[in-house]
């Protein structure tokens, strides 16, 4: 090899290393609205059709897939289910009475009965065309986009109507972080990067839902001389600004204290399977809703405001 | 490189941007999504050199970003180090052999995931580099590496890369 080709060469590669460290310093110091955002977003969006289309097209061979990955652990799950069953069974009981309590006093009391969404809520329900190539961010991506009136931060919620009136499948999802024409970015709030006010329901426990690096969630922040029960579901408890209050995120899987942390740790069970997320629902709050304005006034500092907007 | 090279290379990157958003995304193994520009790069790089090597990783670097969704530029700095690496790699010692390549594109996911983690640990609020050590980084480079294999073989009969100058061997 002679002297000036092996100049090129290391010329060639510094001048390419320096052209990219100078495109992903002006883009990480550009605001999510700048162009190269604009670029990169239109060029993911162009792929919308197509990804649309395969998702369809593999949908069958996806689920055989996925029905053999979960063969594998369905004989355990299967009898750990069963006990569980039996178990809820009695609660059921139990949980009925309360509804019809519950009824009546809302009634009394003329609650609204879209209680969970601020006035002037709108559904739009969309199919997950794409998920994280990595799994050091958890986003899929939907085919509804800004031409539907997604907008970005709206909260996202599980869809699963073959499971009837069971809270499983319907849980949250996450939030908008990104918004092509016709596509959107979800941050799902296993991402390790989100995080979601929550309350424990019983003992009203408050604290904040995060995601980790293993893909399970973990309510922090609960002060160890709160009491939170195993199986209690914890719902969102509205004092961010991105998730109305309500919304069922999980079930409390264990509560655990260390002798270092001054918060207990309690993680939970999602009630969505991300890994198998086909359809959900975007909430698009319209602004100058009474409910969110409410909200809005009660926001506690660094909640519910995960980064992602870059992305 | 000729015009011919050329359109192979470019038809290759198409192919690849289309598989990987359209369908491997959709078939996890062992949790993880396999990198197929990672490791066309690696395998254009290793059979053309250190030049044609960073080129190509710049050009499959800018679009992964684009498909990824992620901060232009990152994968872009990741994939002209490892095509660059690589050519000169190949350039020096030609390594053949499906099984030698096949442990190249280990190699190669591990060192692009860790700069990549390096990057999300410098980003991130979170450091949670070793716990994805074990449930991204190593996975994804065993699955890069077993996909290694189809997709040599069917660079090679397309001409995209030379092939080996005798029968194919799992190590030469």
């Amino acid at each position: 090899m002679s002297r000036d080709n092996e100049t090129k060469r290391r010329f060639l590669f510094a001048a390419l290393i320096v052209a990219s460290l100078v495109l992903l310093t002006v883009f990480l110091r550009e605001p999510a609205s700048g162009t190269l955002h604009a670029l990169r977003d239109k060029g993911a969006g162009s792929l919308t059709p197509l990804q649309s289309l395969a998702t369809r097209a593999v949908k069958p061979f996806r689920d055989g897939y996925q029905y053999v990955g979960d063969l594998a652990g369905a004989m355990e799950e299967n009898r750990d289910l069963k006990r569980e069953m039996e178990s809820l069974r009695g609660r059921v009981i139990e949980l009925d009475e309360a509804k019809e309590e519950n009824d009546r006093l809302k009634q009394a009391l003329d609650f609204r009965n879209a209680d969970i969404f601020p006035d002037g809520s709108r559904f739009v329900t969309a199919r997950v065309i794409g998920w994280s190539p990595t799994r050091w961010q958890e986003w899929v991506r939907i085919d509804r986009g800004s031409a539907q009136g997604v907008k970005l931060n709206s909260p996202v919620v599980g869809v699963s109507p073959s499971l009837g009136d069971s809270l499983y499948g319907k849980g949250l999802v996450g939030k908008v972080v990104a918004v092509g024409e016709n596509s959107a970015l979800v941050q799902l709030i296993i991402d390790a990067e989100s995080s979601v006010a929550a309350v424990a329901q019983g003992t009203r426990a408050q604290g904040i839902v995060e995601g980790t690096a293993s893909g399970k969630l973990v309510m922090d922040y609960v002060e160890r001389d709160q009491p939170v029960e195993v199986k209690k579901v914890v719902i969102t408890s509205g004092s961010g600004q991105i998730y109305p209050k309500g919304i069922p995120v999980g079930i409390v899987e264990s509560v655990g204290e260390e002798d270092v942390n001054i918060y207990k740790r309690i993680e939970l069970r999602a009630f969505v399977d991300y890994s198998a997320l086909e359809e959900v629902m975007v909430i698009v709050i319209e602004s100058g809703s009474v409910q969110l304005e409410e909200q809005m006034d009660s926001v506690a500092p660094n909640e519910e405001t995960g980064s992602g907007s870059g992305r | 490189m000729g015009m011919a090279d050329i359109l192979r290379l470019t038809a290759v990157l198409l192919a690849a941007v289309l598989l990987q958003s359209a369908v491997m995304s959709q078939f996890p193994i062992l949790g993880v999504t396999a990198d197929l520009f990672l490791i066309i790069v690696v395998m254009v790089a290793l059979s053309r050199g250190s030049m044609t090597g960073a080129m190509y990783g710049a050009v499959v670097g800018l679009l992964a970003d684009v498909v990824f969704m992620e901060p232009l530029g990152m994968r872009v700095i990741l994939y002209v180090a490892v095509g660059y690496g690589l050519g000169r790699f190949g350039e020096e010692f030609h390594p053949a052999g499906v099984g030698l390549l096949a442990l190249i594109v280990v190699v190669a996911s591990i060192i692009t995931q860790t700069g990549y983690g390096l990057f999300v640990y410098i980003t991130s609020p979170e450091g949670m580099f070793f716990t994805m050590l074990r449930l991204q980084i190593i996975p994804e480079a065993l699955v890069d590496g077993l996909l290694a294999v189809p997709v040599y073989i069917l660079l090679v009969r397309t001409r995209v890369v030379p092939g080996p100058e005798t029968e194919v061997t799992l190590f030469s």
